[in-house]
């Protein structure tokens, strides 16, 4: 009885929740199990999103770390007495060594690491120099002058220069180097920043003329941003006009039309790759942008859905109204619908605007020029280059593709989640 | 009327293409030639071909797997939600990020994070390994000398995009990240089951469990069944991720049928055969969605009935 009364006393306060709710300390302890687990999800889901962005802010070496650090870190030492930004060698000095000068030779002037063996009495050392590529000995030992000698353990590190500076290559200077003791090796929570400079140039050809704005990443950003924005313009404008025939206005074969529109949500894109491909080869659009937007000024079959489930869901007395004003169909498409239907449109907007961004495929079958292609294509061709790409310039490439697609669903988030929505509940 | 140009375009671009693919599957066909029609020859081949039984099976399996555990994965993901009454805001956009993440993008971030020396996941799985290899060795003490002789025993986390057993559970795994968006679908759907009904379960005495069961899952099942269909839809025409990733590799373990009716069709400028192929998953496709309708006839209730 007592336990009865107690869930009628639920049931009167009228308890919200997805379960139908419990009782008291039993519902806080189900509550806290269920955020302890949506918490432990989300940070699963998030894991990737977020290595992916401490990747993109790590130098090189540390990416190579086992196990992975997750705090990103600059190595610091000094070289020559300057303390600097330095990549340090993996493995410590195998033997005493000495950092000579030789006096004379193919390599007079230049600072070398050699084993402190390898020094003769007489103070001449055996020097390899580079001839054709390969190293070779010189014919006999030259004169060295000691800089400083090392012990073993001691690492040998190099000055990190920014990865972009193009002069640099130009110039071709040598990065100054040093050998340290570990004691002066230092490393520092350091985002390097400089890795997305790094990999813009690379997305750049390497004798690129052009100035930063025309060439490489900001060129598909370009390509990209003009095919998204004609898809955006073309599938709100067609897919509205079609919407709005196929839920207001009679015509013989309506019906039909519109189980067919449906159908056709469901064909694979590879079925239809193939002829729309010939189609366009005989218009002689392949090669050119247009297949990725035109077919979007002629409707898309899912927001032409998607629009005309909500135009049905608006209020005819309006219409009606307008109609016996004696306006035109085009007039009330244009004065009564389309304000009242701001948020649809801004969905498929979004939708559309995403999806072309997002869109390989297309872009991969009629873009051949390189100077046409989309992000990306072109962050595929840049993963795919030969040698290679590293992995933090990779994260960092792959950062600027997909941060401004997350950012504006930060913005439009609302209109995000009841596009969403809409899909499903009509489903 | 008004809408008849632009419905015109539709066809053009769709329909036309749609239709003009069946007739291309019956024709041999190379675009810069003219179809020359060969009957079911396109089709004899098909069955003949090596190439199309293993990308057949690798795309059914995917799809096996990645279908259900992705119902699952959201499914549990949307309820866990619900019944969280605050957050939601919250926990459904970081669910739903994934998803908006190019597929080149997650290509590259999971080959990074599969990487398998270096890689998230291995990274997280190698103590675990040694633990488990440590405690099969104490178990077992004969185990341990032949670890030392057979390094094959000991078990160490799997190569993934490397190795040809790996990969594909890999991709479904990359799947599963991307069930944000159905999760949210359920989500939004759940909200709109009537409480009245969950109280009516309790005062009978339901727990948890039978609640869902018995009236969570059947109002919302038009959902559940439109997310299933939208899962073998996509299931079956995953091309960018494997693609980038192992380019079918290795040794086949991820060729997808998607990727076959892409290189018959414009590396091997095979048109007419890519075409047929095409079909073939046309078919699959259709046939599943029958399946779906059909199984759905006993299950499904739709509100008002």
């Amino acid at each position: 009885m007592a336990r009865l009364s107690r869930r009628a006393s639920v049931v009167l306060r009228g308890e919200q929740s997805g379960f139908g709710g419990g009782v008291g300390r039993a519902s806080a302890l189900r509550l806290g199990t269920l955020h302890v687990l949506l918490l432990a999800f989300g940070s699963l889901f998030l894991m990737p999103l977020i290595w992916m962005t401490i990747t993109s802010l790590k130098p090189l070496d540390q990416t190579m770390t086992s196990p992975p650090e997750f705090i990103p870190r600059e190595t610091r030492a000094p070289i020559n007495g300057e303390i600097m930004p330095v990549i340090r060698d993996k493995d410590p000095l195998s033997e005493d060594s000495v950092i000579a000068k030789p006096l004379a030779g193919h390599e007079k002037g230049n600072l070398k690491l050699l084993p402190a063996s390898a020094i003769n009495p007489d103070g001449t050392a055996q020097i390899k120099y580079i001839l054709a590529g390969r190293e070779v000995p010189e014919e006999k030992p030259v004169p060295v002058e000691i800089v400083k000698r090392c012990k073993k353990g001691d690492y040998r590190v190099t000055e990190m220069l920014p990865q972009f500076s193009i002069e640099r290559e130009r110039n071709r200077t040598e990065p100054r180097w040093d050998v340290v003791p570990p004691e002066q090796i230092t490393r520092e929570p350091h985002l390097l920043w400089d890795n997305y400079p790094a990999a813009l140039t690379r997305m750049r050809e390497q004798y690129e003329t052009r100035p930063w704005y025309a060439s490489g990443f900001f060129e598909f950003l370009r390509n990209t941003l003009w095919i998204c924005v004609f898809s955006v313009l073309g599938a709100v404008v067609s897919c509205t006009l079609v919407a709005y025939a196929f839920a207001y206005l009679e015509f013989p074969g309506r019906n039909v039309l519109f189980a067919m529109t449906l159908m056709v949500m469901m064909i694979p894109f590879p079925a239809t790759m193939v002829p729309q491909y010939y189609v366009f080869k005989m218009l002689g659009w392949v090669g050119t942008s247009k297949p990725l937007w035109a077919p979007m000024w002629f409707g898309g079959a899912f927001y032409i859905f998607l629009l005309r489930q909500f135009f049905l869901g608006l209020p005819k007395d309006l219409l009606d109204a307008a109609r016996i004003d004696g306006c035109s169909e085009l007039e009330i498409l244009w004065h009564v619908v389309v304000p009242l239907s701001r948020p649809a449109l801004a969905m498929v907007a979004l939708f559309e605007f995403i999806r072309q961004w997002k869109d390989f495929m297309a872009p991969k079958i009629y873009l051949i020029d390189k100077m046409q292609f989309t992000l990306a294509l072109g962050l595929e061709q840049l993963f795919s280059q030969q040698g290679g790409t590293p992995w933090n310039l990779a994260m960092a490439a792959c950062m600027m593709f997909s941060v401004p697609l997350i950012v504006l669903f930060l913005f439009a988030r609302k209109t995000f989640m009841r596009g969403i929505a809409m899909t499903g509940i009509k489903g | 009327m008004l809408a008849a140009p632009w419905i015109l375009g539709m066809g053009l671009f769709t329909l036309y293409p749609f239709c003009a693919s069946i007739y291309y599957s019956f024709t041999d066909f190379s675009v810069l030639q003219k179809p020359v029609f060969i009957g079911l020859d396109n089709f004899r081949e098909i069955s003949k071909d090596p190439n199309f039984w293993t990308a057949l099976t690798n795309t059914i399996v995917y799809a096996a797997l990645a279908i259900p555990l992705g119902l699952f994965v959201s499914l549990v993901l949307a309820l866990l939600m619900n019944g969280a009454r605050r957050g939601q805001a919250l926990y459904s956009a970081v669910f739903y990020l994934p998803h908006l993440i190019p597929a080149t993008v997650s290509a590259i971030l999971w080959m990074w994070i599969f990487e398998p020396q270096f890689g998230l996941i291995n990274s997280a799985l190698r103590p675990i390994c040694d633990a488990l290899n440590w405690l099969r060795a104490s178990i077992d003490p004969t185990l341990a000398e032949k670890m030392r002789q057979n390094p094959a025993l000991i078990w160490s986390p799997p190569a993934w995009m490397g190795s040809a057993t790996w990969a594909l559970p890999g991709l479904v795994l990359m799947a599963l990240w991307n069930v944000g968006q159905t999760a949210f679908i359920y989500l939004a759907k759940l909200k709109d089951v009537p409480h009245e009904l969950y109280e009516a379960a309790e005062i009978d005495g339901a727990s948890t469990w039978q609640k869902i069961w018995h009236v969570t899952l059947p109002q919302i099942s038009p959902v559940i069944f439109f997310n299933v269909i939208m899962g073998i839809i996509s299931a079956f025409q995953v091309f960018a991720e494997p693609y980038i990733m192992t380019l079918g590799g290795p040794g086949n373990a991820t060729f997808f049928l998607p990727q076959f009716i892409y290189e018959s069709a414009f590396r091997d400028m095979h048109m007419g055969y890519a075409s047929a192929l095409a079909w073939i998953l046309f078919m699959i496709i259709l046939a599943l969605t029958a399946l779906a309708f059909r199984l759905s006839r006993g299950r499904v209730h739709y509100a008002g009935k």
